[in-house]
């Protein structure tokens, strides 16, 4: 009885999660035709903003836009060591505009509970998530985005997917003060699933912005996406104890070696493609590349680590003042130690607390 | 109604087995051959679902859309029955015997069985291995069911089978040019959109070519 339950409600799972993937694509097939009532806002190559309509250019001399993780719920509901992430990054960049609220999991850039069927649904979740950053339950928003992230890598609808993403990117770049044709580099960071979409907007930003495109991948599922072919460099970060980011060179046959002539390793011949190894970073938990708790040989929490890496990238290859950066690095350093001390706190406080209730039970 | 489709199901269901009780099942009924229809016509209109990208990205309205997945079912009955024709007269030319045509056409017909999983091919990544996947499951179908009328005789089976795929694919190179103009004219007429157009010729025109990017790159540019 209970067996027949299991393997019932098992096979009802199972059902879901396909039928989940089969509506996957609809979303950005139906704006793209226009099913749900606004037509989409396409990047071109040619347009410029009018005289008077254009917001005050930004100083920076290039800009960073950031990718979330496909735990995020919408622009600003993501994992929130993430959150504090990109606000310490923004700290150790000088010189950059940084773009952290493009939701790259709807070619709206809507989040999920914005106006939505299930909108209410993924609200509750992420209350839920709120209480407890490692509740089950967010792994239905896990699934969902990485159905997304499918999309974007297959090549009938990935180009759709990642039109429309790019036309987000470059309207939040805008909104900041990028100006459209001044030629500042843009590099995409797209952590996760993110750096597919980094990959496959690229596609569309580097003409649509006339300026050179990189991508970061902070433990990126990457296909061998076409988008390849117009990015400047794509630097892997990858951490040695993080599985998930492999999941790329297994699962997408253009990333094998015996397709020498695929985009990817096209790319990889031509020396764009870079790996860099993180030291014994992993893709989830307190030691993933945002933690605050988990820290370097040379005692660097995970996340400050995987800031200055990106930021020693970005120097290398000209895109911020070295000086500066150290400067930068120098006068953050004591927020950063206080800020990792106090998560350190408060992980300890968790597992006391933790501790307590067990042996109350 | 109901017995109509429990006898398409189990039809479906058999074939795909390569069972040859299916095809028996099948041609017990004397509505046999609007159960074998139905079958081609849903496994044409689940097909095009799955392949319904190039309906979206033409921009297909949604009452055209279903407008589409109806008139793709036809179309893909009719090109089944024409291979049906084409393995039938092969068997007769090569190994002369008294099928009758229309039993031929019926059995060619329950090749349609795998595409009414046709709609898998949306799964994001996966789906065109599936449409592959179906593609060969659908023509090992057809070959069980001409080796259960060639009284288990795989060999001719197979020739008759091959040699028809064949017969199509040259006349619709050549002589079968006209039909499908009408087929496209139809269809476009019905859907309202011209379906020449792909995803990558619809969407290149927002794409850099990739010299662009390589000359940037030559350049050093930061």
């Amino acid at each position: 009885m209970i067996l027949s339950t299991l393997s019932l409600l098992l096979t009802g799972l199972i059902l879901l999660i396909i039928l989940g993937a089969l509506l996957a694509p609809f979303e950005s097939l139906g704006w793209w035709a226009g099913w749900f009532g606004e037509k989409p806002a396409l990047p071109s190559r040619t347009a410029t903003p009018e005289a008077g309509q254009a917001p005050e250019e930004h100083p920076a001399t290039s800009a960073v836009v950031y990718l979330s993780g496909i735990g995020a719920i919408d622009a600003a509901s993501i994992p929130q060591e993430e959150i504090d992430w990109g606000l310490m990054a923004i700290k150790r960049l000088p010189g950059v505009l940084v773009v952290p609220d493009v939701y790259p999991y709807s070619v709206t850039n809507a989040g999920l509970t914005a106006d939505r069927s299930f909108a209410r649904f993924y609200r509750w979740i992420e209350r839920r998530r709120l209480e407890n950053p490692y509740d089950l339950l967010q792994f239905v928003v896990n699934l969902r985005n990485l159905f997304q992230v499918a999309v974007s890598a297959d090549r009938r609808y990935g180009p759709i997917y990642n039109l429309g993403v790019a036309a987000e990117i470059i309207r939040a770049l805008e909104q900041r003060g990028y100006r459209v044709g001044s030629g500042k580099p843009v590099t995409l960071a797209g952590f996760s699933g993110g750096a597919q979409i980094s990959l496959g907007a690229a596609t569309y930003l580097a003409p649509a912005l006339k300026a050179p495109i990189r991508v970061i991948s902070i433990g990126g599922v990457m296909a061998d996406d076409p988008g390849l072919n117009v990015t400047t460099k794509l630097y892997h970060l990858y951490g040695e104890a993080d599985p998930v980011q492999k999941l790329g060179h297994w699962l997408y046959a253009g990333r094998w070696k015996w397709f020498p002539q695929s985009d990817w390793n096209r790319a990889m011949a031509a020396g764009k493609i870079e790996m860099i190894d993180m030291g014994a970073m992993a893709h989830n938990g307190s030691k993933n590349y945002f933690g605050w708790t988990a820290f370097t040989p040379e005692g660097k929490s995970h996340a400050i680590a995987t800031i200055d890496t990106i930021g020693d990238l970005l120097a290398k290859d000209g895109l911020i003042n070295p000086a500066a950066l150290q400067a930068a690095r120098a006068a953050n350093d004591p927020e950063a130690r206080a800020y990792e001390a106090a998560r350190a706190a408060e992980a300890a406080r968790a597992r006391d607390k933790q501790r307590e209730a067990k042996t109350t039970w | 109604m109901v017995e109509f489709i429990r006898i398409m199901w189990v039809g479906i269901n058999e074939a795909m087995r390569l069972n040859p009780r299916a095809f028996e099942i099948v041609e017990s009924r004397p509505d046999t051959a609007w159960v074998v229809l139905a079958v081609a016509i849903l496994g044409g209109a689940s097909l095009l679902l799955g392949q319904s990208v190039i309906l979206f990205v033409n921009r297909v309205r949604p009452a055209r859309f279903v407008v589409s997945l109806l008139l793709n079912g036809v179309i893909f009955a009719l090109s089944l029955m024409v291979w049906g024709a084409a393995i039938w007269l092969t068997s007769r030319v090569l190994y002369p015997n008294e099928i009758p045509l229309t039993k031929a056409l019926r059995l060619t017909g329950m090749g349609a069985a795998p595409y009414v999983f046709g709609f898998l091919v949306l799964l994001p990544y996966a789906g065109n291995f599936i449409g592959k996947v179906l593609a060969v499951w659908s023509f090992l179908v057809v070959l069980a069911a001409m080796t259960t009328l060639a009284n288990g005789n795989f060999g001719p089976a197979l020739v008759c089978t091959v040699v028809g795929w064949l017969v199509v694919m040259v006349m619709s190179a050549t002589i079968g040019r006209p039909v499908i103009y009408v087929r496209n004219a139809l269809w476009r007429r019905l859907t309202g959109a011209d379906m020449d157009a792909s995803v990558q010729d619809i969407l290149g025109q927002f794409a850099a070519p990739p010299e662009d990017a390589a000359t940037k790159s030559r350049r050093g540019a930061p």
